[in-house]
């Protein structure tokens, strides 16, 4: 049976994951004539005059994004969670996830007028902060903001829900204990809540930074709506994209997709490590 | 329950290996031998290697939304021809769709469809190229699958950015040469004349910031500025001199004058660094549009459209581009859609038939076509029809006129000079900079865009 | 410390922050929904006032066309498709590797992590051969198939712990009611993995939802396009008709909102239910 059970993972997995991946591999290492190229497609991606700033980008982002999504879905969760009053709550939840009922590009098509200070409706307060046209929104230092709030806006309402269903899992005795002992609500998310959390805070943190690094959707869009103010080069993944379909160097492409695994796996040890993911149990 | 499971086992775990075994091989073996062309004909009677011929296969044509009444009146005027519609966005916007598909199909060996149409400039440079050992994807034209005299009746010039080492891969579905669109009824209102040299241009600029503030003559938001204002001035940002060669230097005296030019009037603010399709712009400039230098479906695009400037009928001019004082008028050109046939149609016949009726027959190009039409006997009845509407204040042959007058320095490359533009020089000039001081920054950008191509740069 | 009614209401600051957050949460998504009543002129002149008078056409020409419908159905279609497949198989899978202890469980676990981090980019050169010789260009299957293989991966990390926390003397239990193994998946462990399986649910229905470079490349055809393609599709196409725009992209949140209303419920009642079972 359990073979049975695992045979359609198995296949699936090989056909659509392992394969291609194995492809990308066996790219990223030759040349285009299907030649042994050693690591010469990694020094010529890194050389690229599109790289570094690709890099700098996708950090930022990441930085502002994943702090942003830990720290406020933890407690965004924890607070709904609070929240006694049973329709108020589950109206919370309601509220947090409907921007992710937008199918993906609608959302970002939707900051695109959001964020356009003479036809969106916030305007006045653009104007107010300084800016009076759309290509003075977009401009590249604001951008790796405009899409973690973007990310965030259509990503956190899922995960809320998840935190809010991991907190239910807490025993309402262990809480009334120690509310007995005189521990405050504060106390209660930081010694009782927030450890019990660490696991799902890592799922997140590793799915988010899986999702982050690949950042490609938003910065597309932005790019085809703003034509090509925004470039088309903005993050790795559509870097790899140019040198894959507009510069028909699919070695290339493999190889800034590899870089991309190593940092993304590099950074993803940490949330392994500090959530205790693997741990023997 | 749990024996027979045991004893299937090794079998199952058998079958998925070789079924593993048979993907990978299937992988590798598409990978590697995605030519396609089965050899049927390997020299081919039209310049180019052509598979087996079916004169009564199904031809798949790819349109945009706005070409879908050219696969209507193709329908209508052959029914006897089977053809499969798909849309798709017409690689605009810098979507690249069309090339990246069929860099897709290439490596699949086989899905391309028959025909294809592209709202962009820049695809005979890719399809006319081998791409890894495997067939270009464009169809020669000129060796016998289009007639000579159908190529020969486009307008003169307008078959350039099709033309790859003088062999044809494409036909143009209409010309969007830059002219100088004005709003008569405020122009003589306000007592100006229309300029004829760029000199006077700047000068009226001036004069309009003065004495009527509010009021512009142009604007640079948009991604076709430096072919609006840069190709009309000779400046070689965008010298292609072969497939894989360009000439750039944005240094030259005729660069640095448009570039001077334009601070000037971005400065007094008649030219705003706002694009003409953002609800921004019809919001400000709505009624304050008094000069335009832009391409010829701006018209339609911009002024008569009520969703946008919506000019009042008997008030939009048209005016021969400006020259530069002392030299002949030469313009640039802003897109303009593009038709191609695949090299690997099994139809060829039907394909062929197809786009050259949609380019060149009245049926489309003169009743339903919203661009003037590259093919010139279409172009001068569309014109006269267009005359004929009463919409406009002027005649309209400085259109006719400026479709010949396409300055052949500026070619048709493999990257987005638009692309480049919008990514480095609009930010730039929304932040203040001057264009003078910008042109540096602007041939590094598209020197490094070229050599990533796979250009040499000069 | 805090007063009872403290403890339930919580600090007035953290409450102030909440209705901040919320706004912006909500407030893009009402103006698009109260957008959508406008006309173009209306929104031009003031862009962020009330309609005046309301408007329905828009909303009516969205639901008259059948490119809306067509795409709504087939994104719907994918999503719920896709969620099952993630869903079946990612339990079956996880079972089996909750059961076992063996050398190497941890190096295993991580190559689904590394599965995760795989940029699609690269990938979707073989995938598209591969889906291309098994006949499934331009069809929804061939969206299906691979999405549901990107999703497992998700599915393993979460599930194989929370199978592994079914205490073992419920499997010892029911081998002595004479249960066989298929008997206990069945009748034990998936009733009390159902709030993982909802939390995978979710996700994997999220991410379909959203999916945007697979079908970017898999369908040809805007006939054929799912929600994310089609409302830039639209967009591009109506650009100017910034009311209609609207309107298209609220009534594309329907089938998503249908799905969380379905599944919220569950998963915070199934939470619990785990508990007490």
């Amino acid at each position: 049976m359990s073979y049975a059970f695992i045979a359609l993972y198995a296949v699936l997995t090989v056909a659509f994951g392992i394969l291609p991946a194995l492809y990308a591999l066996y790219l990223a290492f030759t040349d285009a004539e299907g030649g042994f190229a050693g690591v010469g497609n990694f020094t010529k991606v890194v050389g690229d005059f599109r790289f570094m700033p690709a890099v700098g980008h996708v950090a930022l982002y990441l930085a502002i994004w994943l702090v942003a999504l830990v720290v406020l879905v933890t407690l965004l969760a924890i607070v709904v969670h609070a929240v006694a009053v049973r329709w108020v709550s589950s109206t919370l939840r309601l509220i947090f996830y409907l921007p992710g009922a937008l199918a993906g590009a609608s959302s970002v098509l939707l900051w695109l007028f959001v964020l356009d200070p003479a036809a969106g409706p916030i305007g006045g307060l653009l104007h107010l902060l300084g800016f009076d046209s759309f290509v003075e929104v977009i401009v590249p230092a604001n951008l790796p903001p405009i899409f973690a709030v973007i990310a965030f806006w259509t990503g956190a309402g899922g995960w809320i829900v998840i935190m809010y269903g991991a907190l239910n899992n807490i025993s309402a005795d262990v809480i009334e204990a120690a509310r007995m002992d005189g521990a405050g609500r504060i106390q209660i998310a930081w010694r009782i809540q927030l450890p019990l959390l660490r696991k799902w805070i890592s799922y997140m943190g590793i799915m988010s930074l899986a999702a982050g690094t690949q950042l490609f959707v938003e910065p597309q869009l932005l790019s085809q709506a703003s034509n090509a103010i925004v470039p088309n080069d903005y993050s790795l993944n559509q870097l790899a994209y140019q040198y894959a379909f507009q510069q028909n160097d699919f070695n290339g492409a493999a190889a800034i997709s590899l870089l991309l695994l190593a940092i993304a796996l590099a950074l993803s040890a940490v949330f392994v490590l500090r959530g205790g993911l693997f741990e023997k149990d | 329950m749990g024996e027979t499971a045991i004893s299937r086992r090794p079998r199952r775990l058998s079958g998925a290996v070789r079924g593993a075994g048979i993907l990978a091989v299937a992988l590798t073996m598409a990978a590697c031998n995605g030519g396609g062309g089965t050899g049927d004909n390997p020299s081919g009677s039209y310049g180019f290697p052509q598979v087996a011929q079916d004169d009564k296969a199904e031809i798949t044509v790819w349109v945009d939304a706005d070409r879908a009444g050219a696969v209507e009146a193709f329908k209508k005027a052959n029914p006897a021809v089977p053809v499969k519609v798909v849309s798709y966005d017409g690689s605009a916007n810098g979507s690249n769709s069309f090339r990246t598909k069929m860099q897709l199909f290439d490596r699949a060996g086989s899905g391309w469809p028959d025909v294809v149409f592209s709202t962009q400039n820049n695809d005979a440079a890719w399809a006319s190229q081998k791409t890894g050992g495997k067939q270009a994807f464009a169809a020669v034209l000129g060796g016998g699958l289009v007639p000579k005299a159908t190529l020969d009746g486009f307008t003169p010039g307008s078959l350039n950015p099709c033309t790859v080492e003088g062999k044809v891969y494409c036909l143009r579905n209409d010309l969007a040469q830059a002219v100088l669109w004005y709003n008569k009824t405020l122009l003589d209102r306000f007592g100006y004349a229309v300029p004829a040299t760029w000199q006077d241009y700047q000068a009226l600029g001036e004069k309009v910031a003065r004495e009527h503030p509010g009021y512009i003559v142009g604007t640079v938001g948009d991604a076709w500025t430096p072919e609006v204002y840069f190709w009309a001035s000779k400046c070689q940002a965008n010298g292609i001199t072969g497939p894989k060669s360009v000439t750039v230097s944005t240094g030259s005296t005729e660069c640095k004058r448009a570039a001077t030019m334009l601070d000037t009037l971005i400065k007094n603010g008649t030219t705003p660094n706002i694009s003409v399709f953002t609800p921004e712009f019809v919001k400000k400039y709505a009624g304050k549009v008094l000069l335009m230098p832009g391409p010829a479906w701006y018209a339609g695009a911009i002024f008569n459209n009520p969703q946008s400037l919506n000019v009042p009928k008997g008030q939009l001019g048209v005016a021969a581009p400006p020259a530069w004082q002392g030299e002949t008028a030469v313009t640039g050109n802003v897109g303009g859609g593009t038709w191609f046939i695949s090299s690997h149609s099994k139809n060829l016949k039907a394909a062929a038939t197809f786009a050259e009726f949609v380019t060149t027959a009245d049926d489309y190009q003169v009743n339903v076509a919203p661009g003037y039409p590259a093919f010139a006997a279409a172009g001068d009845k569309w014109i006269k029809k267009q005359e004929s509407s009463g919409y406009y204040a002027t005649d309209l042959r400085p259109v006719v006129k400026a479709g010949t007058e396409i300055w052949d320095g500026w070619g048709s490359g493999i990257f987005s000079q638009e692309a480049i533009w919008a990514k480095t020089m609009t930010p730039a000039i929304a932040g203040g900079k001057s264009l003078v001081d910008l042109l540096p920054e602007w041939e590094t950008a598209i020197k490094n865009q070229a050599q990533v191509n796979g250009y040499t740069v000069k | 410390m805090a007063t009872r009614t403290g403890n339930r209401w919580g600090s007035p600051i953290v409450y102030l922050a909440a209705l901040l957050l919320i706004g912006v949460m909500l407030g893009p998504v009402v103006y698009i929904i109260v957008g959508g009543f406008r006309t173009n002129s209306q929104i031009t002149v003031d862009p962020a006032g009330w309609p005046d008078p309301w408007q329905i056409g828009n909303y009516l020409d969205v639901l008259r066309s059948d490119t809306f419908w067509r795409q709504v159905g087939n994104s719907t279609i994918v999503a719920v498709a896709t969620t099952a497949g993630v869903v079946a198989l990612g339990v079956m899978a996880s079972f089996v590797l909750a059961q076992y202890t063996f050398r190497g469980r941890g190096a295993m676990y991580a190559l689904f992590a590394a599965g995760l981090m795989f940029p699609a980019t690269v990938a979707i050169t073989p995938l598209y051969i591969l889906i291309k010789d098994l006949g499934l260009v331009n069809t929804l299957p061939g969206i299906i198939l691979p999405q549901i293989a990107f999703g497992l991966p998700t599915t393993v990390i979460i599930l194989v712990p929370f199978l592994r926390a079914i205490p073992k003397d419920i499997e010892e239990a029911t081998a002595i009611d004479g249960c066989s193994r298929l008997g206990f998946f069945w009748r034990m462990v998936l009733p009390l993995s159902v709030p993982g399986l909802i939390t995978v649910a979710i996700l994997a229905f999220i991410g379909s939802w959203n999916s945007y470079l697979l079908p970017l490349f898999v369908l040809n055809n805007q006939e054929s396009f799912t929600l994310p393609l089609g409302v830039q599709a639209f967009s591009s196409q109506y650009s100017v008709d910034t009311a209609k725009v609207l309107a298209f992209t609220s009534l594309s949140m329907i089938p998503a909102l249908v799905f969380f209303s379905l599944f919220e419920r569950r998963i915070v009642g199934g939470l619990t239910g785990a508990v007490k079972g």
